[in-house]
């Protein structure tokens, strides 16, 4: 078996962080149904990839692709953080349920619609003969670049440091929002910061690597269906999504060996397969 | 300490007046039609919790159920809450007597009665200064019921300030220190004082 230790690390750093942002986005709103692709976060970012490919199309060409993506995307996070430091609804987002039905609803829509996008400007770009990342809803890490590491490493420190840090509010929350706040807990403002990061490392993955549809959602399913992870949000946080990380890698190992005539599968589109029966898997033997 | 409301709780069109004084220790109870807004303003005092309870720790027990997103149990929870326990109290092992039947039990598959003491145990285990809450015996079977209402005695006889919203109140005689009912009127929902 070959393999290219470049994409191992960036393939076991980008499953950390989906799963992170995954659990974050499901503990948050305290919904299983919730994640990166369920709450819009996955249209955001390809929005602004989309948008740095059209740059790209008309030659203003600065940092390659997906450094500059990410950079967009930073500018996107933080008028975001901005915002939403003035919304009322982190301020009194206490009984969220609702708003979260909401916001899921709003989310997918986002997604169908960024979705759309994609597709006219894919179409313009296939008649003016112009190169357009057409495998970007699948993702894959054959274009790694060790430099990325860079901005990836500090991202793994600071998620981990914060997650350590939230981990004990974040137990209360997975109470629900309602009783957290009643036990103190600043509710509002950790759910503004957790889901900030879930989209911060959603966007990172999505940039760099692409799509990587519902693995943020199936991921922590499948941690909990074991009997370590299913009683500790920490455990699940801080190990569980290492062990995400692992898996993504050897699904990407086994992507990397088997090809077909020289062409390979993308890990996206096989992780999704795999994912998706897993989650049915679950779901009809309701351990969900 | 004292509430004075005027302008900053509107509950369906009508703005909740009054004054409120919760001087410790007592037990209050909180009455009055449905609807009238006796768990908007629970909200309201548990949102703002910082402004009104500044000096002392509150902790508030609402009505919905908890519904973690994993399989977390009673005794699970005790020990990720251990750092924030305020205080031991002295009758605390009595209360918890009530959940031992499923305290190893995942708590989202509780029935509605059982997570309902779940919260109320949660609140007994990490104690403080004053205790809300807003119907803490629905869901409850008689005999649940009168070891609730014993545990709360208890939590009186310990000196804490007790500020509870319930309605069929079959609690015994010279338990609630204050009456305090809300009443809507036709401009303003009034806070009546002792009736």
């Amino acid at each position: 078996m070959e393999f290219d230790l470049v994409r191992i690390i960036f393939a076991f750093l980008c499953g950390y962080f989906l799963c992170v942002s995954g659990s974050l986005s499901q503990l948050t709103t305290n919904n299983q149904i919730a994640s990166p692709s369920t709450l819009g976060m996955d249209g955001l970012a390809v929005l602004n990839v989309l948008f740095v490919t059209i740059a790209f199309g008309l030659g203003i060409n600065f940092l390659g692709s997906e450094l500059a993506s990410f950079f967009l995307f930073s500018f996107t996070l933080a008028a975001i953080y901005f915002l939403s430091g003035k919304s009322k609804f982190f301020k009194e987002s206490v009984y969220p349920s609702n708003s979260i039905k909401k916001i899921v609803l709003l989310g997918l829509t986002f997604n169908l619609l960024v979705g759309a996008i994609f597709s006219v400007v894919q179409f313009f770009f296939m008649a003016l003969n112009l190169d357009f990342p057409s495998g970007l809803w699948f993702g894959s890490f054959k274009f790694a670049n060790i430099e990325w590491l860079y901005l990836f490493l500090p991202l793994f420190l600071f998620s981990t440091v914060l997650i350590g840090r939230y981990s004990n509010e974040l137990e209360k929350l997975n109470l629900g929002a309602p009783f957290a706040r009643g036990l103190g807990v600043d509710v509002a403002q950790l759910q503004r910061n957790t889901l900030l990061l879930s989209l911060l490392l959603t966007g990172l993955v999505i940039c760099f690597f692409g799509v990587f549809s519902f693995l943020g959602l199936v991921f922590p399913h499948i941690l909990r269906s074991f009997k370590i992870f299913e009683r500790s949000i920490r455990l699940e946080l801080l190990l569980g999504s290492l062990i995400a990380g692992l898996s993504l890698c050897f699904i990407d190992l086994l992507c990397y060996n088997l090809t077909y005539q020289g062409a390979e599968l993308p890990v996206g589109m096989v992780s999704g397969v795999i994912g998706s029966f897993f989650l049915i898997f679950l779901v009809l033997k309701s351990k969900i | 300490m004292k509430i004075i409301l005027e302008k900053e709780l509107e509950i369906n069109n009508r703005f909740l007046r009054g004054e409120l004084n919760f001087s410790s220790p007592g037990v209050f109870l909180i009455h009055g039609e449905n609807g009238v807004g006796k768990s908007t303003f629970f909200n309201f005092l548990k949102l703002h919790q910082d402004k009104y309870f500044s000096s002392i720790s509150p902790i508030f027990v609402d009505q919905l159920p908890l519904q973690p997103i994993n399989s977390i149990s009673f005794e699970d929870l005790k020990i990720r809450l251990r750092k924030d326990r305020r205080e031991e109290l002295p009758f605390y092992s009595e209360v918890e007597a009530m959940v031992e039947d499923f305290s190893d039990q995942s708590i989202k598959s509780l029935s509605g009665g059982q997570n309902q003491l779940v919260k109320i145990l949660i609140a007994f285990f990490l104690s403080g200064d004053i205790f809300l809450f807003d119907e803490p015996l629905q869901h409850l079977d008689k005999t649940k019921r009168s070891k609730v209402i014993e545990a709360l005695e208890q939590l009186k006889v310990h000196g804490k300030t007790i500020i509870v919203i319930e309605h069929n109140a079959d609690f015994p005689v010279g338990f609630i220190d204050h009456k305090i009912r809300f009443n809507k009127l036709e401009s303003e929902i009034r806070v009546e004082n002792g009736i």
